[in-house]
Order: structure tokens, then C-alpha cells, then sequence
């Protein structure tokens, strides 16, 4: 059998396991280990189940995980959460799905500090959710712009997914982070047109809530002074070079942790509880990374998707054609593996062809995490979802991936705008750094 | 003597496929063994850190989940005991100057190092240079109370002797941290300039010539014993030392392009005075007596040192 | 009879233990952040700094990740797809149940053995940290029992699954 033939067949079993209902990141560590035995040998399969799981999570760069999760509980427990979507509530509430417009507008403001859809993802979990379901959203809206937005962590800059292509490419990134503001921002609006549009359509998704006065507005706004801290300790000391990005998301914790505790909302118990929440979030986490890790390396040595690219080549179609076939191809992968894991496989291979043809290779990179975002919330394996349903304790996973699709053609009609009018993306780093 | 059947090995490293080592040294390497072969033993390369990162790599290649790789002893402290002597910082001028030195004491000094692989080639990264954003670090009053990043305890406790103050963080994260003033300097080669994004951000480079940075190519032991005797003598006749030393040469050749590149996009190289350089070495001069002493017990210190030492006087 | 036995094991043994761990994770996770905040703090008032935090940072998050596992799997935190499943019949449900959590035992198993080796491997070559020269291989021990705790609560959910199986 040859090594295609044998990844192909892996890709299937693991199917066969996740509609088992076995955990997603177990079931791709043991298809990741099955295949490398076969196609390598048992010592070196075994020796990969030794290096990866401690070599994922002793990883300085993702410590912004538990830090951030950290972040969301205290913000959480000490109530920050619900007073932003009070006052959101207070001023857009009145609008057909305001909430939810709110929701993407604070996950596009939250991405502008992480650098993860998965922490974005699982934050506005834990705060939005529970606001939507007091309003009565319908969960697929709800659950759907979570998600959703959750993904825009690696579109806005800083973004871990950007750096990463950065170091692939060896593009500048500095030029990726500029070149991804404009994209993120028309992406953000074309959310916010998406949810206009679906509760044009069924009002009862999202129903507009009572209009409030003028001073009631005002007055909301003064229980804000604690998130707009928070932001601007973390977007502030960003851009004024107290710390790293990773750093930001410990002084996110600690911020929300002091704030918890200016408030008085600090006992021993929701310390407890958020410690422990967070934790657990990091393991459920780490556990589809390490899975991820594993399946890789059978990934790999499958030679999936260097075929793939290859036979895209071979094809000798035009410019457009290929980048089509391209982008087709990334979300197809996106819908079976971890974002993360395409990248470090696929983009080595398909960035000489694409930059030959001559396309920008910061345009190209935007592409790519746009199609990395819709891998995030593709079934069956779509990571974001996964994560959100996981903190969306009783909604099941097909409904958020329902709820999910009218986003998912707007981040589709995202592309498509980008490939017409690639000028979005060059214009600002061509302006700004020659 | 023919091959009964066709052998393919994997080859991985952890670099871009733009990479000078990928694009000069590693296809070239894979091509001559097929050609002298005749197309028998073909070496398929996995860039990318497909098959393990800098920390794994070395693991890889023992338990066979590569056969062979690119390996960065300085990455995993602790393992190439006796290789470390070549982080001691001060003594070499180019990466073919640290090569040929590890070559001439390999057999008699370092070859233990290395008893569980089978030894491809080896070579050295370009020696680091001290960077800096806010004005260029000259002399050791330059380093007072400087926010300089660091890599490793050589790094950290160089910049402390000069009065600085060390900062970690990992290297992707260096290009943002000089932009936004994170951080004031870095130690790094002018080959690296581009690779991190560093091009972008730095503005003062002052040519220490602190330490190079060993990098070796290891194959399996197990995967190498078990190949037909024509397949070993093909891959002995291109892995040579002749072939890390050329490796090594591409190295020093992606450095000084780097650095004419620097220089057109403004950035200003500075030399360390004679009188500043002698000081900084009497500093420095702590770090030979650490390294015995920390290793002695395991490996006979000093005298690697001094075969070094005296190697890399003869080799200048 | 036998039933009864394995039943207070687990909850008399086993679930203890995985609670025990489950805390020096969030002890673990609260100094992370701690630390993050002093060194920052330190870095821009004092000009001074915790030397080696990217490693402490990578060491810490080796516990936070490890210890919290098995407390994450008793939770059923470890996210599945329910998609097919849910139109399942129960017995149907108890078997597929069954099979993948004896999958997922051998695998965490297996992975405990090679990080069990893998620290032994590192104890001999004296591996260690960049910048503080801290070993590794305790570190990777600790993964290691985080992976056994795991393995064991696997094992006691497959048990239970097969009771489960048995008496539908
Ligand atoms: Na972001
Ligand atoms: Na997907």
C-alpha cells in the first residue's frame, strides 16, 4: 500500500473514531500513532507519543492559553462580562440581534490583545453566551457569532498564526500584522452585516430587546471603566513596549485578578473556581494540540498534502485557477485538521508556486489565515466549535455548526473580495513601510 | 557492487525551504548521493520542523522518527557536553574558522559526544553580533542598565558582565520586542537578519564576533548500520569534511550578503576598539575557568579547552 | 461483589488522587501568572529581571497541562462529537463507549511508557534548560504521572462503561 493510499485511510478511521464519540484530540493521537507504525515502525511511533505531549505544552509561546482563560474567568467571576453587554445592551440592544453585534464587535476588540482564536473562542463563551440565553437569542445565533468572532483573535493583529507564516516565508511581520487591520475590520462589518441580514430574515433569533433613555445610556457606561482598564493595560502596554505579546496575556490575568479584587468581588472560593475552570479549559486545550502534534507527523509522512500540491502544479492551469484550487484545498484539509498543523505542512510547499505567479506573498498570507480561521469552525473537526461547546455546557455541537454556517460564506465572500481587490491588504503596509 | 532494492531516507530540519543551508547544502547533498547511487538511495527532505523542532530533532534521529537530521547542540544544553566548549564566546572570527576547528580535535576530544549517531557533517552558524535600537553599544559603558534579549546562560551572563540587564524571550517575538522597545539589543549574526525580521528593526551593529553556534547533520545509528556497504561508501564520499566546511563557507557567504543588505537599508556597523575589546576579554575571561570547572567532573574540561584553545590559534 | 469493590477504588483512591494534582496545576497556573506580573514589573521600574522566566514559564506550563488532564477527563471536558451518537440506541451507545475508552486507555498507556522512558533517557544525558541549567527530566516525569493518572481514570471509565454494557 503506498503511504497516500494508508493516509487516506487514516483520515477515515479517525472519522470512524470521532462519530464513536471518542475524544477528538485522543482520537488523533492514537490515528496519528497507528499510522506512523505503519508507515514507520513501532519504536520511532512510540518515541513520538514520548517527545510531543511534553514538547507541545513546555511551549513559552502558548502559555497565553491558561493566562488568558485565567483572564476570562476573573473577568467573569468579578462580573466585567456582564456589565459590558448591559451597557452593549443599553445601546444596541434595541437593534434586531444587537447582542450578538456586540459580541463581535468585543471579540474583534479582545483579538486585538490575543493572538488566539481559541482563548477569544472560549472567553466570550463564558461571557456572552450566558447574556445571549438571558435575552432568549436562538443558540445557533448565539453560539454561531461566538465562534465566529472568536476567530477573528488571528486575523487583527497581534496573531500567533501570522507570526508563524512570517517564519515560514520569511516575510516580514511587521507587514503581515499591518497588512491584516484592514481585512479584520471589513471582516468584523461583514459579521455584523451577516447578523443585520439573519434577523432581517427571523426576527425571532434575535430579538430586539426595550429602547432606553439617553441618561440610562450614560449611566451604564460608568460600570465599563473596569474592561476599558483592562484593555487599555493590555493594549497599551503593547504598543508602548512594556511587554511582549506573550506577556500581555499574564498582565491581562493579573489586571483582571487586581480588578476582581478592587471590586470586592474576590473571595476565596471564586478564586478557587476560577483557577480551577481555567485549568481544566487548558487541558481540554492541549489535549486536541497534542493530538494535533501526533496526527501531524502520520500527516506527514503520508504525504497528503504535498500530493496535493503537487498535483495542483502539475495541472498547468492559470494564475486564478490555481490560487482557487489552492484556497479550495486549505479549506478542505481545514475541515480535518488543526489550523496550526496545515500551515506547517502545506504552506512550505504551495508559497514558491504562489509567489512565482506572481501574487503578493503578505496578501497570500492573509488568505492563508483567513482560510485558517475557516478551518476553525469547520465540522467535523473545527477546533473553535469544539472549544465553545465545551464551555457551552447542554447545546449540542451541531447546533453551533448550524448556527455557524452564514459566517462561515461571509468569511468565503471575504476571500473572494480580498482576491478582487488584493489592494485591501497591501495598501496599508505598502503606505506605512515603503 | 548493486544495490539489491531502492533505499529512501528522510532527511529533516527545522528551516524554511528559503533557507541558505536548504537551498546550498541540503538538496545539493541529496541530489549528489542519487547521482552517485544512481538514483538507489534517494534522500527526501522534510523541512519546516515537520519531523522535530530544534529541541526534538536530536531524539528524532535516535528514535528513528527521521532518519537523519539538522541538529543544534546549543538547543539542548546538557547532551553535547563536550561540543559546548565551542559556546565559549571570544575565540573564533567565521563560521569556516569554528569548523575547521571542531574538525581537527573531533577525533581525539569530541568523537564521544556523538557515540550514538553517525556523524554526517558538521558545521557552525556565523558568529553573533550585538544589535541595538536606541544607539549603538561600543564600549562596556554603552551596556549600563541595558534591556538586552538573551538566548542562553552564555548570552545572560555576557550581558551581565557588562552591566546590562538579560531578558528572555524566544526569538520570534526579538523583531517586535526591538520595535516597541522591549527590549534595547540582541546578540545575533548578520545571516539572521532576515530570517527573524530583524532587518526591519535594527539599527546599530557593533562586530563582537561573540560565539558561533555549532549545527551538525546525525543519522541513526541503527538506519546507518543497516545499510548495504556500496550505500554507506556513496554517503561517505559526499558527507565529508570537505562538504561542512563548504557548508559552513555558505554560511559565511549568507552573513556578508546579509550585511552589505544591512548596510543599503541604513543600518550602521561599528568595531570594538582594541583597548574596549581587551577589557571586555579580561571580563570575559571568567567564562574558560566556569566552563572547566561546571564540567570537569564529567569530561576532561581543560583539556579540550586547550586543544581548542590552540586549534583555533593555528587555524586563524 | 466484585462490583462494589472496584466502585470504592475508585472514588475512595482514585478520585483523590486526581483532585490532589488537579490543585498544584491551579497553584502552578496562579505563580505563572504571578511571576509574569513581578517580572514585568521589575523589567520596567527597576530595570532588573527574573532571569530564565521563558523557561520557568515552559516548565510551569509542563504542570499546569499535565495535572489538570485526568481532573479535565472526570469532568468530561475532553470535547467529543456527539453528532452521530445522539441517535444511537442505548446499548449501541455503551458498546461504542466502551471501545473508545479502551482505545484512549492503551493510548495514554503507551504514552506514559515513552515519556516514562523518554525522562529516564534525559536523566542519563543530563539535558537542561537554557538559561538556568535546570534538569529536564523531572519535569518530564511529572508529565509522565499526569499521563498515568490519566491512564488510570481511562481504565476506571471503561470498567464502569463495561458495567454500563453488561447491564443494558
Ligand atoms: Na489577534
Ligand atoms: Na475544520
Amino acid at each position: 500500500m503506498s503511504p497516500l493510499i494508508i493516509g487516506i485511510s487514516g483520515i477515515a478511521v479517525l472519522f470512524i473514531l470521532l462519530a464513536l464519540r471518542m475524544q477528538i484530540g485522543f482520537a488523533m493521537a492514537t490515528v496519528g500513532f497507528g499510522g506512523f507504525l505503519i508507515l514507520g515502525n513501532f519504536e520511532s511511533a512510540l518515541g513520538i507519543l514520548g517527545l510531543e505531549p511534553f514538547q507541545t505544552s513546555a511551549n513559552y509561546t502558548l502559555s497565553v492559553i491558561p493566562l488568558f482563560m485565567l483572564m476570562g474567568q476573573f473577568a467573569t467571576h468579578s462580573k466585567l462580562g456582564s456589565e459590558i453587554y448591559d451597557t452593549g445592551y443599553k445601546w444596541i440592544g434595541f437593534l434586531p440581534g444587537g447582542l450578538a453585534m456586540a459580541t463581535i464587535g468585543a471579540c474583534g476588540m479582545f483579538a486585538a490583545i490575543s493572538g488566539s482564536s481559541l482563548a477569544t473562542a472560549a472567553m466570550f463563551g463564558m461571557i456572552a453566551l450566558p447574556e445571549m440565553e438571558k435575552l432568549n437569542y436562538s443558540k445557533r445565533l448565539a453560539t454561531g457569532c461566538i465562534a465566529a468572532g472568536g476567530t477573528l483573535g488571528i486575523l487583527i493583529p497581534p496573531s500567533s498564526v501570522l507570526i508563524l507564516y512570517g517564519i515560514l516565508t520569511e516575510q516580514s511581520v511587521g507587514r503581515l500584522f499591518i497588512g491584516g487591520i484592514l481585512p479584520g475590520i471589513l471582516l468584523s462589518l461583514m459579521f455584523l452585516v451577516t447578523i443585520y441580514i439573519i434577523t432581517k430574515i427571523k426576527p425571532e433569533m434575535g430579538k430586539p430587546g426595550p429602547e432606553f433613555t439617553i441618561k440610562e445610556k450614560i449611566v451604564s457606561l460608568k460600570n465599563t471603566w473596569s474592561i476599558f482598564l483592562l484593555f487599555f493595560l493590555v493594549i497599551g502596554g503593547l504598543y508602548t513596549g512594556w511587554f511582549t505579546p506573550t506577556e500581555a496575556a499574564g498582565a491581562g490575568a493579573f489586571g483582571a485578578f487586581i480588578i476582581t479584587l478592587l471590586k470586592g468581588r474576590l473571595t476565596w472560593k471564586t478564586l478557587m473556581m476560577s483557577l480551577k475552570d481555567a485549568a481544566s479549559s487548558t487541558a481540554m486545550i492541549f489535549g486536541i494540540l497534542i493530538g494535533a502534534m501526533i496526527f501531524q507527523y502520520f500527516m506527514t509522512l503520508s504525504q497528503i498534502p504535498s500530493t496535493l500540491a503537487s498535483a495542483i502544479v502539475e495541472a498547468g492551469f492559470g494564475k486564478y485557477l490555481v490560487i482557487a484550487f489552492i484556497i479550495t484545498g486549505f479549506i478542505i484539509l481545514g475541515c480535518f485538521m488543526e489550523g496550526l498543523s496545515i500551515m506547517v505542512l502545506a504552506v512550505p510547499i504551495v508559497f514558491p508556486i504562489v509567489v512565482n505567479l506572481g501574487f503578493d506573498p503578505i496578501w497570500f498570507g492573509i488568505i492563508i489565515t483567513l482560510t485558517m480561521e475557516m478551518s476553525l469552525i469547520t465540522p467535523p473537526v473545527g477546533v473553535n466549535v469544539f472549544v465553545l461547546s465545551g464551555v457551552a455546557k447542554g447545546i449540542p455541537m451541531s447546533t453551533i455548526f448550524k448556527g455557524i454556517l452564514p459566517f462561515w460564506v461571509a468569511m468565503f465572500i471575504c476571500i473572494v473580495i480580498l482576491l478582487i481587490f488584493p489592494e485591501i491588504v497591501t495598501f496599508l503596509p505598502n503606505t506605512m513601510m515603503g | 557492487p548493486a544495490m539489491a532494492k531502492n533505499i529512501e531516507l528522510k532527511f529533516a530540519h527545522f528551516m524554511p525551504t528559503t533557507h541558505v543551508q536548504h537551498i546550498k547544502v541540503f538538496v545539493p547533498f541529496a541530489k549528489k548521493v542519487a547521482k552517485l547511487s544512481n538514483g538507489k538511495v534517494t534522500i527526501k527532505i522534510y523541512p519546516t520542523g515537520q519531523l522535530g523542532n530544534p529541541k526534538t530533532m536530536v531524539d528524532s534521529i535516535r528514535m528513528g522518527i527521521t532518519d537523519i537530521g539538522f541538529v543544534l547542540p546549543s538547543y539542548v544544553p546538557g547532551r553535547f557536553k563536550r561540543s559546548s566548549v565551542f559556546e565559549l564566546p571570544f575565540v573564533f572570527n567565521s563560521a569556516t574558522h569554528v569548523t575547521k576547528v571542531f574538525y581537527d580535535i573531533y577525533d581525539k576530544y569530541l568523537s564521544e559526544d556523538y557515540k550514538d549517531f553517525k556523524v554526517l557533517w558538521v558545521l557552525s552558524a556565523p558568529l553573533s553580533q550585538v544589535h541595538s535600537v536606541s544607539r549603538p553599544l561600543v564600549s562596556i559603558a554603552d551596556f549600563k542598565g541595558r534591556k538586552i534579549r538573551s538566548g542562553n546562560s552564555m548570552e545572560s551572563k555576557a550581558i551581565k558582565l557588562l552591566g546590562g540587564n538579560p531578558v528572555g524571550m524566544p526569538i520570534s517575538e526579538l523583531s517586535i520586542s526591538l520595535q516597541k522597545g522591549v527590549v534595547d539589543g540582541c546578540f545575533t549574526p548578520y545571516a539572521a537578519l532576515k530570517s527573524y525580521k530583524l532587518i526591519d528593526v535594527s539599527k546599530y551593529i557593533t562586530e563582537f564576533n561573540f560565539s558561533g553556534a555549532l549545527m551538525c547533520v546525525l543519522m541513526n545509528k541503527k538506519k546507518w548500520d543497516s545499510l548495504p556497504a556500496s550505500a554507506k561508501k556513496v554517503i561517505d564520499q559526499v558527507a565529508t569534511r570537505e562538504f561542512g566546511l563548504m557548508a559552513a563557507g555558505a554560511f559565511d557567504q549568507e552573513d556578508l550578503e546579509n550585511k552589505e543588505d544591512a548596510h543599503q537599508r541604513g543600518i550602521k556597523s561599528y568595531k570594538l576598539s582594541d583597548a574596549e575589546r581587551s577589557k571586555i576579554k579580561e571580563k570575559f575571561s571568567v567564562f574558560y575557568s566556569e566552563w572547566v570547572g561546571k564540567n570537569q567532573s564529567k569530561i576532561p574540561a581543560q583539556k579540550i579547552l586547550d586543544a581548542m584553545l590552540e586549534s583555533a590559534k593555528k587555524n586563524q | 461483589m466484585a462490583h462494589f469493590k472496584i466502585d470504592s477504588l475508585i472514588e475512595n483512591r482514585l478520585y483523590p488522587l486526581v483532585k490532589l494534582i488537579d490543585k498544584l496545576s491551579w497553584i502552578m497556573l496562579f505563580a505563572l501568572m504571578t511571576m509574569t506580573a513581578i517580572d514585568l514589573f521589575l523589567r520596567n521600574f527597576t530595570n532588573t529581571s527574573i532571569l530564565g522566566s521563558v523557561e520557568l514559564t515552559e516548565l510551569m506550563m509542563v504542570i499546569i497541562v499535565f495535572c489538570s488532564l485526568a481532573q479535565c477527563e472526570l469532568d468530561n471536558g475532553h470535547i467529543r462529537i456527539d453528532l452521530i451518537m445522539d441517535h444511537a440506541g442505548k446499548r449501541t451507545r455503551a458498546f461504542a463507549d466502551v471501545f473508545t475508552q479502551a482505545l484512549c486507555t492503551v493510548i495514554f498507556a503507551l504514552m506514559s511508557l515513552s515519556i516514562f522512558n523518554h525522562s529516564i533517557n534525559m536523566k542519563e544525558y543530563g539535558e537542561v534548560t537554557m538559561d538556568l541549567n535546570i534538569p529536564l527530566y523531572p519535569f518530564i516525569f511529572i508529565a509522565c504521572l499526569g499521563c498515568v493518572v490519566m491512564t488510570l481514570v481511562l481504565f476506571s471509565k471503561t470498567i464502569i462503561n463495561i458495567l454500563k454494557a453488561a447491564g443494558s
